[in-house]
């Protein structure tokens, strides 16, 4: 008895989503396929927490779905993704939800269980990385994500992140100059002191 | 002076997201020359091994759970907002009934300041001490009802208003 209640109650709020959402089912698996890892990863490198990122991304498909947006390509609808994936980082940044995270040799570590190989190097490397990333701003966290991650042209940033195109390029500069500054030990910059 | 950018920025980062900076004769000595282009390919380099490292390890929650969990959020808060009206609703009832009280009790206030008055009046045939009670009781009753009745309204419509639209709220 209880599992047809559950039943119908899924069924029913299956057939309300298949209205409500301007996405067949079918369609979202492959999109979130598609997407989903680099917007985690992208939520996890912004936020600096693993945990949270979980939660933003459950919210951040949530509300793409909910979303009344025509989008024109594919790009379209991975840019608006992101894009909401960046405003949710940055409302929870200003309710306070969470404070600029301070990354520890432990942390960088959970952020990065697996290094096999030149593990000793690569760990480093990263720990560098992960402190540094952890003193830029927000947006200049997601300016150089975008940009050197996930290789996109500044136009595809400006679109996503509400900049103006011809303003990127210098924000983009000193986001890449802190960054390095920052860093112990940019790679191909010479051997780590 | 350090330039902010350069034109074949785009097309290095590119070729070292493809791994193919090596093999392209004429990019690697551009970015020997370029500062810029020797900076974007070091943290390209460092973003891409990072991210991979990353993604080998990130365990995600499978399409199907995710639509399924918006697709209950979306009955929620469906049901929520379809419920919202009828929120407000009950609460202006509740602030329009606490308002109709008082203002019935302002219309019959000549009535129970008559009767205050009567019993006053009779009070005139009480044993001296049980007069002072009675005078002292009629007065104040006389002086204070309206006042009490009026903090009464202020303290209980707001609480009466918070009840009701607080059903609204998780």
């Amino acid at each position: 008895m209880t599992d047809m209640t559950l039943t119908n109650l899924e069924r029913l709020a299956f057939d309300e989503a298949e209205r409500t959402f301007l996405m067949t089912e079918d369609a979202f698996r492959a999109f979130y396929e598609l997407t989903a890892r680099p917007v985690w990863l992208y939520l996890a490198r912004t936020t600096g927490d693993r945990r949270l990122a979980d939660d933003l991304l459950q919210d951040t498909y949530y509300r793409f779905l909910r979303s009344n947006v025509a989008f024109d390509s594919d790009d379209h609808r991975r840019h608006y993704l992101f894009r909401i994936a960046t405003n949710l980082v940055h409302d929870h940044r200003r309710r306070g939800r969470f404070s600029a995270p301070a990354v520890s040799g432990e942390r960088a570590e959970e952020l990065l269980p697996d290094a096999g190989g030149d593990a000793a190097d690569r760990m480093a490397r990263h720990i560098d990385l992960s402190r540094a990333m952890d003193q830029l701003k927000p947006r200049e966290r997601s300016l150089l994500w975008l940009a050197y991650a996930q290789g996109w042209s500044h136009e595809e940033i400006a679109a996503t992140l509400g900049l103006k195109a011809s303003s990127l390029k210098s924000l983009l500069h000193r986001a890449r100059r802190r960054l390095a500054s920052l860093m112990v030990n940019p790679a191909g910059r010479g051997g780590r002191s | 002076m350090t330039a902010l950018d350069c034109a074949r920025e785009p097309e290095v980062v590119q070729a070292v997201m493809e791994g193919r900076l090596a093999a392209c004769e004429d990019l690697a000595p551009h970015v020997d020359a370029c500062d810029v282009c020797r900076e974007a390919v070091a943290i390209t380099q460092l973003f891409r091994e990072d991210r991979d490292a990353a993604l080998a390890d990130v365990h995600l929650p499978a399409a199907g759970q995710v639509w399924w969990r918006a697709a209950v959020r979306a009955r929620l808060d469906g049901a929520h907002a379809a419920a919202r009206p009828m929120t407000w609703a009950t609460g202006v009832t509740a602030a329009c009934s606490a308002g109709l009280a008082a203002g019935v009790i302002g219309v019959a206030w000549p009535t129970i300041d008559r009767a205050l008055t009567w019993f006053a009046e009779r009070a005139g045939n009480m044993p001296p001490a049980t007069l002072v009670v009675a005078d002292l009781t009629a007065t104040m009753m006389h002086r204070t009802l309206p006042f009490a009745l009026a903090a009464a309204f202020v303290v209980l419509a707001p609480v009466a208003l918070f009840l009701a639209l607080s059903d609204g709220k998780r």
